[in-house]
């Protein structure tokens, strides 16, 4: 008598190959470039059509944007508009979040300091700061200080915020290994809560320019006759839409490349933060 | 400093230790009505109730009992990590309080700091005691081979795995050359293979260098293989009610922990012991 | 007390889509949201310390906070008037000033109208944004070829200023408050729809499995799984469009015809009514702080357990 032994495989008919699984149409490598190019497609594929039953000044269309682009670079406003607007925006940017560092690394430090400026510092940080502008243009007059003082400003809370609560939410952990090895309060204080706020400070730095981005280009639109946030809203008052939203693509444009500057920074000298993790 | 071991007459099983040293146990650590209460939103907790007890030069003892009956606070208490309500420990003759530099921890979240590579990790007890730099350097690669993690030094520790990064722990503990070393149920967040791997390098460890140890654990055989004497634990309140010797000769392996009749006979009387302890109270 | 504010969190779906692109990036998108959400809830920040020892020490250091905010403020009122002594009151006016200019504005001025308008148009563009925002943010979760094809289109949106299309608005919609509403509603839409495919996703990855194994239906487990653990999620977003909404209230103020508070800070700023101006600021202000106030009480009804968690966090040990 022979003994048959089933393996756990002997569950299909013999004869079926096994067909190798394939895998979720999500994941693979081709639905990952494909879909959202499909989906840029679909966008500017209805976009055209709009410009059938909606006359094109009030919406444009995709070939018209990319050749205002091209065109505010060559002869239009583009160059001299940018070199003020991002000159006014890294000044505005750099002393906001170097100022919203230092004051944020003395709020999370003494609670005093935190109990005496919370409430201001709350109250400022709700407050959609753009009205704040007339007041300053009481300050200093309509011109290039009242945009960067407002750049300043918008871009100095969130880093304020996120420092001293970084300082806060520390790690309880490195916080003892500290102490257990003998690190006086200064000393823990300069190598284990600073470098452990890295990277709720990077947050902060993340959402600074983000908004101090945002906050160039309403000044501009506010205060100014210079600079990408005026051309912007002069086109859109023009109705020249195409120009529009060339500039409106070119602001998103700086916005992302703050952000790979800020990642490269991130991963150059603090790459244990995303790792880490 | 070598260790203080001899090796125990036979007896029909295992002797219980009383606060008064035999002959031949000098006191490193004198632990005395440690006391400890706890307070949160929701209940007041008993950590520790009038705990005492004599830890002897060079000896491996452990803590043992069930989670929440606070061996892991009197350990943290020991080392300064949190104040005793009242009480007193003395160190080598001198009162203790606040932070020790004569005694470190290991702690069972490791906790290296990320923006540090292992090195530096290592060596940063030693630039706190103002160790110069090259010193600290050959210092810190020392404690690194003593745990064999030379070859490592320069990466980030995030990049070790859970086992070595503990090893880099132990040895941060090390390079200070402390009196006494905590070790805070260490090889808790590990995997059962690495876990025995460690204690054997942790048993070897001491006996190369002779450090008294203070280990904290839940794990009785853990505590069976590595300790010369167990205090167990008993919780709500906290209280040591017990401090039992291993009569095992050394070196150990896991057979003799599983097997050895007075492994055996200890474990029993372990767990009779524990067994009989309430569920930890407010 | 400071807590971190949220984030745009824009920033990282960038990071998302760049990554779907194949380009290696940083995790930093889910490190962001972490620390948003760990910090949106404003557990107070206090120290760790502050959460051990007997209750009645731990009371006695919270009223020690708050008694030193109180003087603070008071503090702030006295040496504010002070400065009347050696600056021209157009500049930052005093108490004095803006005190009976506030009266005078709420009584007899535009104010209450002002204050209410706005309100109005930041509560219908916020609420608006939040239909479409949650609903583009739990479809793209659930449906993952929708979330590949739509990732890198929502970070590019996000990472555009919304505020470049108040004119666009204009032209579209009038001069009106449907050009007002339809301003704020785009401006606060991107960070709800991030932030809750965030949520959608991570409930994804903890939970899901959760309903399946129960042999819930789809619907099922929007319900009882997806919605409840995005929740939290959603309420960051909406407290981050919250805040990008007031900006384009004010704005939409100004800029669309001068109503609302916008308006009304822009006339008194040129007439340099600096009192008035002064009183319509904090106006704008208290309004600000009850909306946040608003949606924290919203939330606590909602899901009181978040703000005990990291509590609850917080006294562990």
């Amino acid at each position: 008598m022979t003994v048959v032994s089933r393996s756990v495989d002997d569950t299909r008919p013999d004869s079926a190959p096994v067909a190798p699984r394939r895998s979720p149409l999500a994941d693979r490598r081709a639905t990952r470039i494909a879909a959202p190019l499909a989906a840029v497609g679909v966008l500017f594929g209805l976009w055209e059509l709009a410009g059938v039953f909606v006359t094109t000044t009030l919406i444009s269309s995709p070939p018209q944007v990319l050749t205002d682009f091209v065109d505010q670079f060559r002869s239009g406003p583009a160059v001299p508009a940018l070199e003020i607007s991002l000159r006014e925006l890294y000044i505005g940017i750099g002393i906001g979040i170097a100022a919203g560092v230092v004051i944020g690394l003395v709020v999370g430090r003494y609670r005093l300091m935190d109990a005496v400026l919370g409430p201001y510092i709350n109250a400022a940080n709700a407050t959609p700061l753009n009205v704040l502008i007339p007041l300053l243009l009481v300050w200093v007059g309509i011109g290039t200080d009242a945009r960067v003082l407002f750049v300043i400003l918008i871009s100095f809370f969130p880093v304020l915020l996120n420092t001293a609560g970084g300082m806060r939410n520390v790690s309880k952990g490195y916080v003892e290994v500290g102490r257990m090895l003998g690190l006086n309060e200064h000393q823990l204080m300069r190598k284990v809560i600073l470098p452990a706020s890295m990277p709720y400070i990077f947050a902060g730095i993340r959402v600074g320019v983000a908004l101090g981005v945002i906050g160039m280009i309403v000044g501009e639109i506010e205060v100014s006759n210079v600079g990408l946030g005026y051309f912007i809203n002069l086109y859109g008052n023009g109705f020249r839409t195409g120009q529009l939203l060339a500039l409106i693509f070119l602001a998103a444009l700086i916005g992302v490349f703050n952000v790979l500057v800020i990642r490269g920074v991130q991963a150059r000298w603090f790459r244990w933060i995303s790792a880490a993790r | 400093m070598s260790s203080d071991m001899t090796v125990t007459a036979t007896g029909s099983g295992p002797r219980s230790s009383t606060a008064a040293t035999p002959t031949g146990h000098e006191t490193i650590l004198n632990i005395e009505n440690v006391c400890k209460t706890f307070f949160t939103t929701r209940r007041t907790v008993h950590a520790l109730d009038r705990v005492s007890l004599d830890v002897r030069r060079g000896e491996f003892i452990s803590l043992v009992g069930v989670s929440g009956c606070g061996k892991t606070t009197l350990l943290r208490i020991l080392d300064g990590l949190d104040d005793c309500d009242s009480g007193t420990i003395t160190l080598d003759g001198v009162k203790l309080d606040g932070v020790s530099h004569d005694m470190s921890y290991v702690f069972q979240d490791i906790n290296l700091l990320p923006w540090r590579n292992v090195l530096d990790n290592v060596a940063l007890g030693l630039e706190v005691r103002g160790v110069p730099k090259a010193e600290r350097r050959a210092r810190a690669m020392e404690a690194l081979e003593l745990v064999d993690l030379a070859s490592v030094a320069k990466v980030p520790p995030y990049t070790l795995s859970g086992g070595m990064q503990q090893r880099v722990g132990v040895a941060r503990a090390l390079a200070i050359r402390p009196k006494v070393l905590l070790m805070d149920e260490p090889f808790g967040q590990l995997d059962n293979f690495t876990r025995e791997a460690l204690q054997v390098e942790v048993a070897n460890l001491w006996e190369k260098l002779g450090t008294t140890i203070v280990f904290v654990t839940h794990d009785v055989d853990e505590a069976i293989f590595l300790s010369d004497r167990i205090g167990l634990f008993q919780p709500g309140p906290g209280r040591l009610t017990e401090v039992l010797d291993v009569d095992l000769p050394r070196p150990r392996t896991s057979y003799d922990v599983r097997a050895h009749h007075r492994a055996i006979g200890l474990r029993a009387l372990i767990t009779e012991h524990l067994r009989g302890a309430k569920a930890p109270t407010g | 007390m400071t807590t971190p504010q949220g984030s745009t969190a824009g920033t990282d779906a960038f990071g998302a889509s760049v990554a779907a692109l194949g380009i290696p990036g940083l995790d930093e998108g889910k490190d962001q949201l972490e620390t948003t959400f760990a910090n949106a809830f404003e557990t107070k920040g206090l120290l760790t310390a502050d959460m051990t020892g007997p209750a009645g020490l731990r009371r006695a250091r919270q009223h020690q906070t708050a008694i030193a905010g109180i003087l603070a403020i008071l503090a702030g009122i006295g040496i504010w008037q002070a400065t009347a002594l050696f600056m021209n009151p157009i500049f930052i006016s005093t108490p004095s000033l803006v005190a009976p200019a506030l009266w005078d504005l709420l009584v007899s001025g535009p104010l209450p109208a002002d204050f209410l308008r706005s309100l109005l148009e930041m509560v219908g563009g916020v609420f608006f944004a939040t239909i479409v925002g949650v609903g583009i943010g739990l479809l793209m979760g659930r449906i993952r070829i929708l979330e590949r094809a739509l990732e890198p289109l929502v970070a590019f949106g996000n990472a555009t200023p919304s505020i470049a299309l108040l004119p666009v608005m204009e032209v579209w919609f009038g001069f009106g408050e449907t050009a007002r509403v339809a301003f704020i509603m785009t401006i606060a839409v991107w960070p709800l729809i991030v932030n809750t495919h965030a949520g959608v996703r991570a409930v994804r990855g903890r939970l899901a499995d959760v309903g399946t194994t129960f042999g819930m239906s789809h619907w099922q487990q929007i319900r009882h799984v997806y919605l409840p653990g995005t929740l939290p999620y959603i309420f960051v977003g909406a407290r981050i469009s919250l805040a990008v909404g007031a900006v384009g209230m004010i704005l939409g103020g100004q800029e669309i015809g001068g109503s609302g508070l916008g308006g009304l800070v822009t006339v008194l700023g040129a007439r340099s009514e600096t009192a008035s101006l002064v009183a319509a600021i904090l106006t704008t202000t208290v309004l600000a702080l009850f909306l946040f106030w608003a949606l924290r009480q919203l939330q606590a009804r909602v899901f009181p357990w978040i703000a005990a968690t990291s509590a609850g966090r917080r006294e562990s040990r």
